[in-house]
């Protein structure tokens, strides 16, 4: 069929993941695009579909041959990759690479974020969970987003990479900062500071390594090459990006939802198989990764539509953790949810990486601000949400109110020194 | 019943461990699921049927 013809019998949405009326009202327009067709198109930011069926998601990204996360095109150019519109600057690795490629990358970072080596982590993120909650239990209120979840996650990733625990806001403010940057300025700040950072520090561990996974990237000897500097930092910007503000978006939302759900605390804190179920079920319901861009590779007929090579999708995250014909009251938290088939870590190959990781840290962090602080209350007035939920669907800002109480001693108690 | 985890659909999300811990087994690498011994898998039925359910790659086939 010509093009002109298949533009013509496109459903358009007009939609824009970028604007104030899908941050404000965002389930009623994810469950109206759903029903008028799951594959809608839009013009907006050099055009793409919007995926908002679960059975969309499952063809779009469970097929390996379908689609492409590469960012740059043959000659350079940023034209691809997981972001709409395309991010300044160098690509992610691995997630915005494709097999064989990928295959090498993933493989170089999998071992220390499988569920074995988190596991053997336990007892430190434990540690600095503690850490993170003693330096605001004894004044009585505190701002969840930015003094607990913000840093918790960051010391946690930075410990995993072997980078200067002390530096923990420099690299955490910046990516804060980027989610409430408006389109025209995001990466800017990371480009600036974060980047140049990351390749002074890469250089220099590379004459004297220290202890890390920065260190073993730099050793690493794929196809018995060296990875180059410029790759490395690729990769370490990766693992801050994908952890940071996702974890600390998991942990605000769940606060949030648990200051009008008390009758559930209890529970969380007793049952670690509830809270691990819980833990899903938060994922599904807040989807802190609230969309993802792919390119298509070859024409495909998905949910009715045609779909060209090299049109782009974004995969709305949570539209397809909220499709009625999958989830039952989708727009319900249901803590005890189980089976629960969603997609909040992703699916397919690129699927989330620091899953294990997010979890642990997520579980130990919620159930010490549940017992340390369990008549705390978000004050709803001044909590602030992301100006928008283009990718990420975090808070800027979740002033809680508590009863204060005693610090607990941990062998990290010189994290009090830069928190 | 028989459980078969398809390995090249198997993305390591894990929650088959966590519906049915004593079927599943999950790789020190890169946490893909295995079933190491069938012969137990009768005694965990419903549980091997709540993972096959909750797999997001639907990796999980079973033979009753």
């Amino acid at each position: 069929m010509k093009r002109e013809s298949l533009e013509e019998m496109r459903v358009d949405s007009g939609f824009d993941h970028y604007s104030a009326e899908y941050e404000q009202n965002p389930h009623e327009i994810e469950h109206a695009m759903r029903q008028k067709c799951p594959m809608t198109w839009s013009e907006q930011h050099g055009g793409f579909w919007a995926v908002t069926s679960h059975a969309a998601f499952q063809e779009s990204l469970q097929d390996r041959t379908l689609c492409s996360s590469e960012k740059f095109d043959a000659e350079g150019n940023a034209v691809g990759g997981v972001i709409i519109p395309p991010f300044p600057g160098s690509r992610m690795i691995p997630d915005e690479t494709d097999p064989p490629e990928w295959n090498m990358y993933r493989s170089l970072v999998s071992p220390s974020f499988a569920p074995a080596a988190i596991e053997r982590r336990r007892a430190k993120i434990e540690a600095f969970a503690t850490e993170t909650v003693n330096s605001v239990i004894e004044t009585g209120s505190t701002d969840f987003a930015e003094d607990i979840a913000s840093p918790v996650t960051a010391l946690i990733t930075l410990d995993i990479l072997g980078l200067p625990l002390s530096d923990w806001d420099t690299y955490a403010g910046p990516i804060r900062r980027n989610s409430v940057a408006d389109v025209s300025t995001k990466g800017v700040e990371i480009s600036e500071r974060i980047y140049p950072l990351l390749a002074k520090t890469v250089a220099a561990r590379r004459i004297t390594p220290e202890t890390g996974l920065v260190d073993e990237l730099i050793a690493a000897r794929p196809n018995g090459e060296a990875l180059s500097d410029e790759t490395v930092v690729d990769m370490i910007w990766q693992l801050l990006v994908g952890g940071f503000n996702t974890t600390s978006a998991l942990l605000s939302w769940s606060i949030y939802y648990l200051d009008q759900h008390r009758e559930q605390h209890q529970q969380l804190i007793d049952d670690d198989q509830f809270l691990r179920i819980a833990t899903e079920e938060f994922v599904r319901w807040s989807s802190p990764v609230n969309t993802l861009a792919r390119t298509v590779v070859r024409d495909v007929e998905i949910e009715g539509q045609q779909i060209s090579a090299g049109d782009r999708l974004l995969l709305m995250f949570g539209a397809a953790n909220r499709d009625p014909e999958v989830f039952d009251s989708p727009d319900d938290v249901q803590l005890d949810r189980f089976p629960n088939r969603h997609f909040g870590w992703g699916t397919g190959i690129h699927r989330c990486l620091g899953s294990n990781l997010a979890r642990l840290v997520f579980q130990e962090t919620l159930r010490q601000t549940l017992k340390r602080m369990p008549d705390f209350v978000v004050d709803r007035e001044r909590a602030q949400r992301e100006p928008d939920r283009a990718g990420g669907n975090g808070w800027v800002s979740l002033p809680l109110r508590f009863t204060p109480g005693p610090r607990v001693t941990t062998e990290y108690a010189f994290l009090s020194e830069f928190l | 019943m028989r459980v078969e985890v398809d390995a090249d659909r198997c993305q390591g999300h894990t929650l088959c461990a966590l519906a049915a811990p004593d079927v599943f087994e999950l790789d020190d690498i890169d946490g893909h699921s295995s079933v190491p011994d069938q012969s137990i898998v009768g005694q965990f039925a419903s549980a091997v049927r709540m993972a096959a359910a909750t797999c997001p790659e639907r990796a999980i086939r079973i033979e009753e």
